[in-house]
C-alpha cells in the first residue's frame, strides 16, 4: 500500500485521484496515530466487524467517478499500463445502483427474523451506539449465533466484548469471552486472516507472523520531534501487541525462587484488588504455547488503591506437570507517585505437554501486591490465589498457530 | 490460502469488477459521524482496507 501510494503522488496532485482508507482493526484510533506518523491524510472510515467479510487485509481498490469497481489491488507494475489507462479513461455510468450498507439504527424497533438481522443489530448498536447499549449489541450478537454459528457473528460477538472490556462498562470475564468468540471463528473458517490475526495479535509468540504494534514508540518520538503531538490513543498497546515474534519456545533454565513458597502472606479476603485472566488461545493445543494475561485492578468501589512505595507488584505462575513456563515470576514497573490506581497487567507464556489430553488442566498463580484502603487509611501486603482450568483441544482438531509457518 | 477476496458464506454484497462497490456508511475515525464510500463518487478513487499493524 505505501509503495503504490508513493507512486501515485502525481496523479494526486492533478485531483486525478482521491484516496480514503477503511481500517479494520479493534482500535482504530491506532491507524490513525500510523496516518499521523505518515503524514498521510485520507479520510479515514471505522469497520471494526469486517462487514464485507473480507478474507485477508490490506486490500487496495480503485473505483471509478461513479463508483464502479475497475481494478483490485493495482501492482507497481501496472502503474504504466492498466493504472495509467483507468485513471486516463471516462468511464460511462454503469446501469444498475450499488448496493447500500447502511447500519445506522432504524427507527422500527420490530425484532430482527433471522441470523442476519441480529448480526446486523449488534453491528449497529456497536458502532453507532453508546458504549452503555454494548450490553445489547452483545445479546444480539450471541441471539445471531445462537439461531446461526458463523465465523462473522463470533467474530463480531469478540468485538464487541472487547469493546466492553475496554469501556466503562467492563464486566469481569469481558477479554476471555473476546477470545473465545474469536477463537470459535477461527474454528469456522480457518482460512480467514482476519480471524487469525485477532488471536495472534494476543497470542503467543510462536504463533506471530510479526510484533503488530512494536511501531508505536517510534511513531511518537517522529512525530513528537516534528513539534506535534501524537493522536492520543484510547487503549495503550502492551505486551503481546508489541512482542516480537519467536522461532522457538524457550523454557525457564535458571531456578527462581518462589516469593512465597509456603503461603504465609495473607489473602486478599477483602477483596481491595479484583484479578482477571484470559489465555489466548482459550485452549491448550498439545505441544504448542498459550498466552496468559491477568489484570490486576483495586477495586473503586471497595476504596482501593495501589501503595507504590512499598514494593512491587509480582505474579508467580506454578506450571502444572509437564507443562513448560518461559519465566514463573513476574514484576510490573510502578509509577513514580506514591499512590495509584491503574490496571495492571502481566503476560505469561506456558506450553502444554505434546501428550496433553483429556480434562481441563489447573494453571496456579498468584499474585502479591501492596494495596490500600482508603476507608481505614491502612495499607497491606496482600496475597491473591489464582487458578485458570486451561481445556485441552482434540489431536483431531485444527492447530490454532498458523500452518503456513510450518 | 486460496486468494479468495471474500468469505464465500458471507452474507454481504458481493464486491466483483466491473460492478458498483458497494456502498458501506461508516463512522469517520475523528468524530464518529457517518461517511460514505458512495461521497467520493465524482472523482476516481483508491480505497485502502487496511490495518496498522
Amino acid at each position: 500500500m505505501p509503495g503504490w501510494h508513493d507512486s501515485t503522488t502525481e496523479w494526486r496532485e492533478k485531483g486525478q485521484l482521491q484516496t480514503a482508507g477503511i481500517v479494520l482493526e479493534q482500535h482504530p484510533d491506532r491507524a490513525r496515530l500510523f496516518m499521523q506518523w505518515k503524514q498521510l491524510d485520507w479520510p479515514l472510515m471505522v469497520e471494526p466487524f469486517n462487514i464485507l467479510g473480507f478474507t485477508a487485509v490490506p486490500r487496495t481498490f480503485l473505483l471509478d467517478e461513479h463508483g464502479v469497481l475497475r481494478m483490485i489491488h493495482p501492482r507497481l507494475d501496472d502503474l504504466d499500463t492498466a493504472a495509467r489507462d483507468f485513471i486516463e479513461r471516462d468511464f460511462a455510468p454503469p446501469s444498475g445502483e450499488a448496493p447500500t450498507l447502511d447500519l445506522r439504527p432504524q427507527t422500527s424497533g420490530a425484532a430482527p427474523a433471522d441470523a442476519g438481522g441480529w448480526l446486523d443489530r449488534a453491528m449497529s448498536l456497536a458502532m453507532w451506539g453508546e458504549a452503555s447499549q454494548l450490553d445489547e449489541a452483545l445479546a444480539a450478537a450471541e441471539a445471531a449465533i445462537a439461531l446461526e454459528p458463523s465465523d462473522r457473528a463470533h467474530f463480531a460477538a469478540g468485538v464487541i466484548a472487547r469493546m466492553r472490556y475496554d469501556s466503562e462498562h467492563r464486566q469481569p470475564g469481558d477479554f476471555a469471552q473476546a477470545a473465545e468468540h474469536w477463537a470459535t471463528a477461527l474454528d469456522v473458517g480457518p482460512n480467514n486472516y482476519i480471524w487469525r490475526r485477532r488471536l495472534q495479535q494476543y497470542g503467543p509468540r510462536l504463533d506471530k507472523p510479526y510484533p503488530f504494534y512494536d511501531w508505536v514508540p517510534t511513531a511518537r518520538d517522529e512525530i513528537g520531534a516534528r513539534g506535534e503531538e501524537p493522536v492520543e490513543l484510547s487503549v495503550e498497546p502492551g505486551g503481546a501487541e508489541f512482542a516480537q515474534p519467536a522461532a522457538a519456545f524457550e523454557a525457564a533454565s535458571a531456578t527462581v525462587t518462589a516469593p512465597d513458597p509456603d503461603g504465609r502472606i495473607d489473602r486478599d479476603d477483602e477483596g481491595l484488588v479484583s484479578v482477571e485472566s484470559t489465555s489466548i488461545p482459550p485452549a491448550a493445543v498439545p505441544g504448542d504455547p498459550l498466552r496468559v494475561h491477568v489484570t490486576l485492578r483495586p477495586d473503586a468501589t471497595a476504596g482501593a488503591h495501589w501503595n507504590n512505595e512499598m514494593g512491587p507488584t509480582q505474579l508467580w505462575v506454578d506450571a502444572p506437570a509437564g507443562w513448560e513456563l518461559e519465566q514463573p515470576l513476574f514484576e510490573v514497573d510502578l509509577p513514580p507517585e506514591e499512590i495509584s490506581d491503574e490496571p495492571r497487567s502481566f503476560e505469561f507464556e506456558v506450553r502444554a505437554p505434546s501428550d496433553a489430553a483429556g480434562e481441563p488442566v489447573p494453571l496456579s498463580a498468584y499474585a502479591l501486591y501492596f494495596v490500600c484502603d482508603d476507608a481505614t487509611g491502612v495499607c497491606m501486603y496482600r496475597r491473591q490465589d489464582l487458578e485458570l482450568a486451561i481445556p485441552i483441544r482434540a489431536a483431531s482438531q485444527e492447530r490454532l498457530i498458523d500452518p503456513h509457518r510450518r | 490460502m486460496t486468494d479468495t477476496l471474500q468469505e464465500p458464506s458471507a452474507n454481504a454484497p458481493r464486491i466483483e469488477l466491473g460492478q458498483p462497490f458497494p456502498n458501506l456508511v461508516l463512522p469517520a475515525v475523528e468524530d464518529g459521524s457517518p461517511r460514505s464510500v458512495a461521497d467520493f463518487r465524482g472523482q476516481k478513487l483508491a480505497l485502502h482496507v487496511f490495518a496498522s499493524w
